[in-house]
């Protein structure tokens, strides 16, 4: 730092001294042209500071002049605040004059009014009602901007006669148009937002419908006509349809004013339902796919033995090896000569040859019809876990958030139940159908060995 | 939807216009469930009036014609058919009965499931609204423990009695 500043100095004397050179090299210059360059210089010197001296009191008299300037001006200003502020209690004493004479008009006009400012009131509060009904009013598809003409209730004003003859008239029209139905023209849109003029058919305050039997739902914001996403089933929208064209005086009327029609587009589908299984619905839907498969293979083969064995007791003589009676019978036939109860051992041993073949797969269908009720009560399970996680975050505050939670457990058990009932029924038919051949084996083919005797020689015999 | 107001009885039985009203009350508020129900109990008792029907009009005389038979060999296999058709639809009487409250389960299911559908959409403020969720998830049920009981009571009526004539038709063919 110091020796910065040592050099600054140096520096700004080594300035100082070439200017002294050059100026005295100016001046040296023209002391060469005279003798008494000294004097000259005195004279110059003198000059100057006149010069000097002359500037300095023009600049006095002018910041002088200025001052004056300045003076006058805050002379000015302060009148102009005299002035505003003269003017400020003029119009605050008019202000609070007039304030009184509005209290006193106020006064008067309670007075006068009496009993009536409490029945402009409830026009008002009336009228404001009323507005709120009309704009969600499906009566004001047909007639729109109805409310404005009872604007009057948000104002500070006292309601006109035309005012009150208004509210009476739209209070009475729409009673009117409420027990009728009327056709008219309006903009409606689609499902894909297009606006289309059509005609419509309104059911009192109920419900819109067009010609093709679509319900239609009122958005008030807009004010204008919208085709619901979801419509009734087809049978209502046919009964809509005919009776648009006037050919039945049966018709679907929502109560609720488009309520629950809104709420049927909230209803998931038959495919949302089934995605709403999550992973242990896939499970018993495949289970019981392969469930299905398998309880037809088996119903099908049982139906083919029994008929090969009905064929075979249509023609004792041919005795066949391919199908179980044949094989039974010629397990009984091989030994003619043995005694009866020989006979009816061999017959037993070749018919529990038999028993497996027919009985094979009925246990893995009875499984699977006992697993899939059984998957859909863990599916319920782990959903109703989903739904206490989001009780434990959300809290029970809130209904809506935990039923859909549980309408999707549910949708596992409902899975695992129509997979069961079907694959029982199946397994028990099936299992009936088996039984009821192997009853016919074993009785027929014993009987079948037997000889032709008649009863009371046996009886006899014994 | 309140199926007293429609019924007009007059004397003790209600004419056919009102039955057939409230019938499609019932099925239109119990829901699609009830609907396969109804199916599935009538194909139970068509099963079980012709067990009764083969117990009273057909059977006696087929073993009386057995009886008649000289042949040991003619009356087993005779046998063989009588008991076959004893047992004939037991079984899927059986399978029937069990399913019917198995149906009504399914039914209270989706019952819920629709009546958890109205309160995610619209809460729990409006009780109207859930009352067609809960008549379709009590009404399957009910009507499942109905065919199921009074299924039951006549089946094993039957049973029994199959069991019985079996017996006889053992006696029948041994010496």
């Amino acid at each position: 730092m110091k020796f910065r500043h040592t050099l600054c100095s140096s520096l700004i004397m080594i300035l100082l001294t070439t200017a002294q050179y050059t100026w005295a090299d100016t001046t040296g210059t023209k002391s060469n042209t005279g003798p008494d360059s000294l004097r000259a210089l005195l004279q110059e010197v003198r000059k100057q500071v006149t010069v000097d001296q002359q500037v300095e009191a023009a600049r006095l008299q002018k910041f002088k002049d200025e001052h004056d300037l300045q003076a006058q001006k805050l002379a000015e200003a302060e009148a102009r605040l005299k002035e505003a502020e003269r003017r400020r209690n003029q119009l605050q004493a008019q202000f609070d004059a007039n304030e009184l004479k509005l209290s006193e008009r106020q006064t008067t006009l309670d007075n006068r009014s009496g009993q009536l400012g409490e029945v402009f009131g409830v026009i008002k509060q009336q009228a404001e009602d009323f507005s709120g009904i009309l704009q969600t009013s499906l009566i004001s598809s047909q007639y729109p901007d109805r409310h404005e003409q009872l604007a009057f209730s948000n104002k500070d004003r006292i309601p006109t006669v035309s005012d009150l003859k208004n509210l009476w008239l739209l209070l009475q029209q729409e009673m009117t148009e409420s027990a009728e139905t009327a056709f008219f023209e309006a903009s409606v849109a689609n499902s894909s937002g297009q606006l289309q003029t059509k005609k419509v058919l309104r059911l009192g305050a109920f419900n819109v419908i067009t010609a093709n039997g679509e319900y239609l739902d009122y958005i008030p914001d807009q004010q204008q006509l919208q085709i619901y996403a979801k419509q009734p089933d087809t049978q209502f929208g046919n009964q809509a349809k005919s009776f648009y064209q006037g050919a039945t005086d049966t018709l679907l009327i929502d109560p609720s004013r488009g309520g629950l029609l809104a709420l049927l587009g909230q209803t998931p589908d038959i495919k949302e339902r089934i995605q709403q299984g999550g992973t242990i619905g896939y499970i018993i839907m495949g289970l019981g796919a392969l469930g299905f498969l398998f309880a037809l293979l088996k119903l099908v083969s049982t139906i083919r033995v029994t008929l090969a064995v009905k064929r075979q007791l249509n023609s004792p003589d041919n005795i066949s090896d391919r199908n179980p009676l044949g094989r039974v019978l010629l397990s009984a036939q091989t030994g003619k000569t043995e005694s009866q109860e020989a006979l009816e051992n061999r017959v037993s041993e070749a018919l529990l040859k038999e028993v497996p073949h027919i009985e094979r797969g009925l246990t893995f269908i009875k499984l699977l019809a006992a697993v899939a009720p059984l998957l859909g009560l863990l599916g319920t399970v782990t959903g109703m876990i989903g739904t206490f996680q989001s009780i434990t975050l959300f809290g029970t505050g809130d209904p809506k958030l935990m039923a859909g939670g549980i309408s999707q457990a549910l949708m596992t058990t409902v899975l695992g139940l129509s997979v069961a009932i079907p694959l029982l029924f199946g397994h028990s038919f099936i299992a009936a159908q088996a039984r009821r051949l192997l009853q016919i084996l074993q009785q027929k083919s014993l009987a079948l060995t037997l000889p032709d005797t008649p009863v009371r020689e046996l009886a006899h015999a014994a | 939807m309140q199926p007293d107001s429609t019924l007009k009885v007059s004397g003790i039985w209600p004419d056919a216009e009102t039955i057939l009203v409230s019938l499609e009350l019932f099925f239109r508020s119990g829901g699609p469930v009830l609907i396969l129900l109804a199916f599935v109990g009538l194909a139970l008792w068509m099963l079980l009036l012709e067990r009764f029907w083969f117990r009273f009009a057909v059977f006696p005389s087929r073993l009386a014609a057995c009886r008649r038979l000289e042949s040991l060999k003619a009356r087993r296999l005779q046998s063989c058919d009588l008991t076959l058709e004893i047992d004939f639809a037991f079984p899927l009487i059986k399978t029937l009965i069990a399913i019917c409250p198995l149906l009504g389960l399914l039914g209270t299911v989706t019952g819920m499931i629709q009546l958890f559908d109205v309160m995610s959409a619209k809460g729990t403020a409006n009780p109207r609204l859930m009352a067609s969720g809960v008549a379709q998830a009590t009404l399957p049920t009910m009507a499942g423990m109905t065919l199921a009981v009074t299924g039951l009571l006549c089946f094993t009526w039957l049973q029994r009695w199959g069991q019985l004539q079996r017996n006889h038709i053992r006696d029948l063919t041994t010496i």
